[in-house]
């Protein structure tokens, strides 16, 4: 069996009496883009809050590459290599463009507080490095000429972008996107559809969308998988998904009439 | 007349404000004592300005009018309900006698409202005058270009402050020149009206040439060499740590004094400022750490009964820093995971823990309890003792010097930025990889070491401590240093310090209202600078290699063609 990227198996969360993530199990290999999707409140969010250990699961094991995650504080996966963005955007509001995304690159950093008090020459040229590194990947999301803008500032699909920027910036082995396109007009959309290709093509990262938008997800996924009321109803590639009847009942249902 | 009613609700309840805060000035007393301070000579005293300002500020709000003719009437409208409100306030104390319970709702308060008039009917029109007339010069002042208007606001503000701080003014002038040179600008503290006239003058002219001068310098600088603006960026700052080494001998004992609290506060100021304006951490206990760093001092320098080894000073200075980083960082532990109002509170409840610890008979032995520790040695090097203010001026503007660098370096590094995510947003903080619990104890520990330093000092400054001087208003005032100088700016702290301490000691003699003052510049500095008056400034990064000029020299020419 070859070597997956993420496997989660028997993934179950429990609020009270609501089992919002119910017995889930999903492998992602790399440089892969795999989507998941299901009406609202299925618990696609809470996975994902699994995953980057913002709850921890009440049953079942999650792994990157060989470590197991499950249930590590969230600073520890993302160390190990998962970024992510958020549905409602969450920038360092008060901050700069540039600001954000290096803190985007605090997994790579070595700078301590010490080197920072005294202003070590390393510390010094950790900083140089990291400001260089950050302009290089505004500049891969066009948004090299906002870089000293406040991030709060930024017009609603590049605040998106940053937010992505942010996530690219830990150079991560996964990147999970929840809605990465979540009110934006279709030609964002396709921005944004070309944009997460080249981050596969060109920066090798493997992602994890959460995506409303049909169109968008047949387009760009390998593999989906669709959750209803926390249990996974199917798994498969855009086509195998776009025949499942189970699918269409519970969510295509109304947008496959068209 | 409905809508008439309707149009005019808005300047009458405006007017009746204003009334109310001119009713509210006069009991607490303040206009009587202002009112024997005079600003110009012969001409205005400081009574006067708070009795007519809330009517300059009637004639200012009717600035959104949308006429001139409203506004005008509006105006009228305005002064006219605070004038009533006003007089029948004056009339209600002059008939009847409330001074079993307002003790300033006195005769001589109502003479001095009433411009000294003997008939109280005379009285009143002038008074009634004098609003109406302060209401039109406030609407006019609303009618001119911001520019214009801003520039004599800063010429009164100029005149006030010279009158208020001619004591300050004199001392400097006796220590530059022989005689009494104050004489000419002053008499009995307040400006001479010419003095006051050519004070405005200056302004006028300043303002006038300002753009000018600011335009050229930064036309010319940029064009410099970097060596030579290097030059020019030293010589300021070598000019500044001139001034601020000859300062003490310029102004005397008593103003060193008032110096040596400035920069104590502003140490503090700096230390709180990692917590609460970096990292976003509300601190309400920040005395604690202050205490903990001026006991260690005290217990362990002092030669009086609670003597303890009397070690020296410099010995003990960097001893009392690391004892208050330790405080910081075991009070931060049981904290950490609080956040916003909760963990205010639960801070709080430290700062009143370690004063009720320095008062408790448990301790007495070793700290004194209530008696507190006596005979604290002034700090010393070889024969020479930092006895006098001026003396120790100098350690608390290295120590400040010290701190700023330090807080500076801190504020541009990678660890600033972490605790400016943190404050923006902790959770996602923690997502990008920053271990939130370990940096929040961070900001903690360091932002206690400045406390413990001034606190050290403070110890070995006063010579005695007692527990009192270690109250819950210490904690507020550094907070109310930070809040007012703006969050997170490190010359916003330094401008906060001396407009909150180190003002309220110049104008001692007003000392009663100083927490009144305290009141109104927070609420006024909340509601139209919520960023502090100097608020961040967003960090903006450059590296070296980056502004490459064309051509650049052939070593970097080759890695300027790949990149």
């Amino acid at each position: 069996m070859s070597e997956s990227l993420l496997s989660v198996s028997g993934l179950t969360m429990q609020f009270g009496g609501l089992r919002a993530v119910d017995n889930v199990d999903f492998r992602q290999e790399t440089g892969t883009i795999v989507s998941i999707i299901g009406p609202n409140g299925a618990g696609k969010t809470t996975l994902f809050n699994c995953i980057s250990g913002f709850y921890e699961p009440t049953e079942g094991e999650i792994h990157l590459g060989e470590q197991r995650i499950t249930g590590l504080p969230s600073h520890e996966i993302a160390r190990a290599g998962i970024a992510r963005t958020y549905q409602n955007i969450r920038l360092f509001r008060n901050m700069t463009v540039l600001e954000n995304v290096m803190l985007g690159q605090e997994r790579l950093l070595r700078t301590t507080w010490l080197g920072s008090i005294f202003g070590t020459r390393a510390a010094r040229r950790e900083t140089d490095e990291v400001v260089e590194r950050s302009q290089a990947i505004l500049a891969f999301v066009d948004l090299d000429s906002s870089a000293d803008r406040q991030a709060d500032e930024l017009p609603y699909g590049d605040q998106r972008r940053l937010e992505i920027a942010r996530a690219l910036a830990s150079e991560p082995r996964l990147m999970m996107l929840d809605e990465p396109t979540a009110g934006m007009n279709p030609s964002e959309t396709a921005d944004t559809e070309r944009l997460l290709q080249r981050l596969r093509d060109e920066r090798n990262v493997s992602l994890l969308l959460i995506e409303h938008d049909m169109r968008f997800v047949m387009g760009i996924s390998e593999h989906i998988m669709v959750l209803n009321y926390g249990r996974t109803i199917a798994s498969g590639t855009p086509q195998e998904i776009r025949a499942n009847p189970e699918v269409i009942e519970a969510y295509l249902g109304s947008s496959a009439q068209d | 007349m409905q809508l008439l009613l309707k149009r005019l609700a808005k300047p009458v309840s405006q007017g009746a404000v204003a009334g109310v805060l001119c009713i509210y000035i006069a009991l607490t007393g303040m206009m009587e004592a202002f009112g024997e301070r005079e600003i110009v000579a012969g001409v205005l005293d400081l009574g006067k300005v708070v009795l007519l300002g809330p009517f300059v500020g009637l004639g200012l709000l009717q600035q959104q009018a949308p006429n001139r003719r409203v506004g005008w009437i509006r105006v009228l409208v305005a002064c006219l309900a605070g004038i009533v409100a006003t007089g029948l306030f004056i009339l209600f104390i002059d008939a009847v006698s409330i001074r079993h319970m307002f003790t300033h709702a006195s005769p001589a308060l109502v003479a001095y409202m009433t411009m000294g008039q003997d008939a109280l009917a005379a009285g009143l029109g002038l008074l009634a005058v004098a609003a109406l007339a302060a209401g039109a010069v406030g609407f006019g002042l609303a009618l001119i270009p911001a520019y214009l208007r801003n520039t004599i606001f800063m010429a009164a503000l100029l005149v006030v402050g010279m009158a208020l701080l001619s004591e300050l003014i004199s001392q400097v002038l006796r220590q530059i020149l022989n005689g009494r040179p104050d004489r000419l600008l002053f008499s009995q503290g307040a400006l001479r009206p010419a003095v006051a006239v050519i004070a405005a003058a200056a302004v006028f002219a300043w303002r006038g040439l300002a753009p000018r001068i600011r335009l050229r310098v930064q036309d010319r600088l940029p064009q410099l060499e970097p060596e030579r603006q290097r030059q020019v960026s030293l010589a300021v700052r070598g000019a500044g740590v001139l001034v601020l080494l000859v300062l003490p001998w310029l102004v005397g004992s008593y103003l060193s004094e008032v110096l040596a609290n400035v920069g104590l506060y502003l140490l503090m100021a700096l230390g709180l400022n990692i917590a609460v304006g970096l990292a976003g951490l509300f601190d309400l206990g920040y005395v604690t750490n202050f205490a903990v760093g001026a006991y260690l001092m005290g217990v362990l320098t002092n030669s009086g009964p609670q003597a303890t080894g009397e070690f020296n000073f410099w010995l003990i200075l960097p001893v009392s820093i690391l004892a208050a980083m330790f405080t910081g960082l075991l009070l931060a532990l049981p904290v950490i995971r609080m956040r916003g109002d909760y963990l205010a509170i639960a801070t709080m409840g430290f700062g009143e823990i370690i004063r009720l610890l320095a008062l408790s008979d448990w301790l007495a032995p070793l700290i004194g309890g209530s008696q507190g520790i006596l005979f604290i040695p002034k700090p010393s090097i070889g024969a020479f003792t930092f006895q006098t203010p001026q003396h120790l001026f100098y350690i608390i503007l290295a120590a400040s010097l010290v701190m700023l660098v330090v807080i500076n370096r801190l504020d541009l590094s990678l660890t600033g930025r972490r605790w400016m995510a943190i404050r923006d947003d902790e959770t996602v903080a923690n997502a990008i990889g920053i271990d939130t619990t370990w940096i929040k104890t961070l900001a903690f520990t360091l932002s206690a070491a400045s406390g413990g330093l001034a606190g050290a000092i403070f110890a070995s400054k006063l010579g005695t401590i007692f527990p009192h001087s270690f109250s819950l208003l210490i904690s507020m005032n550094v907070l109310c240093i930070i809040i007012v100088g703006g969050m997170g700016s490190i010359r916003g702290m330094v401008l906060g310090t001396l407009v909150l301490i180190g003002v309220p000691e110049l104008l001692r003699e007003f000392s009663e209202f100083r927490f009144l003052l305290y009141g109104i510049l927070l609420m006024a500095v909340a509601i139209y600078r919520p960023g502090g008056l100097m608020p961040a400034r967003a960090r903006h990064y450059r590296t070296e290699s980056a502004p490459q000029p064309a051509g650049g020299t052939p070593a970097t020419s080759s890695s300027a063609a790949s990149g």
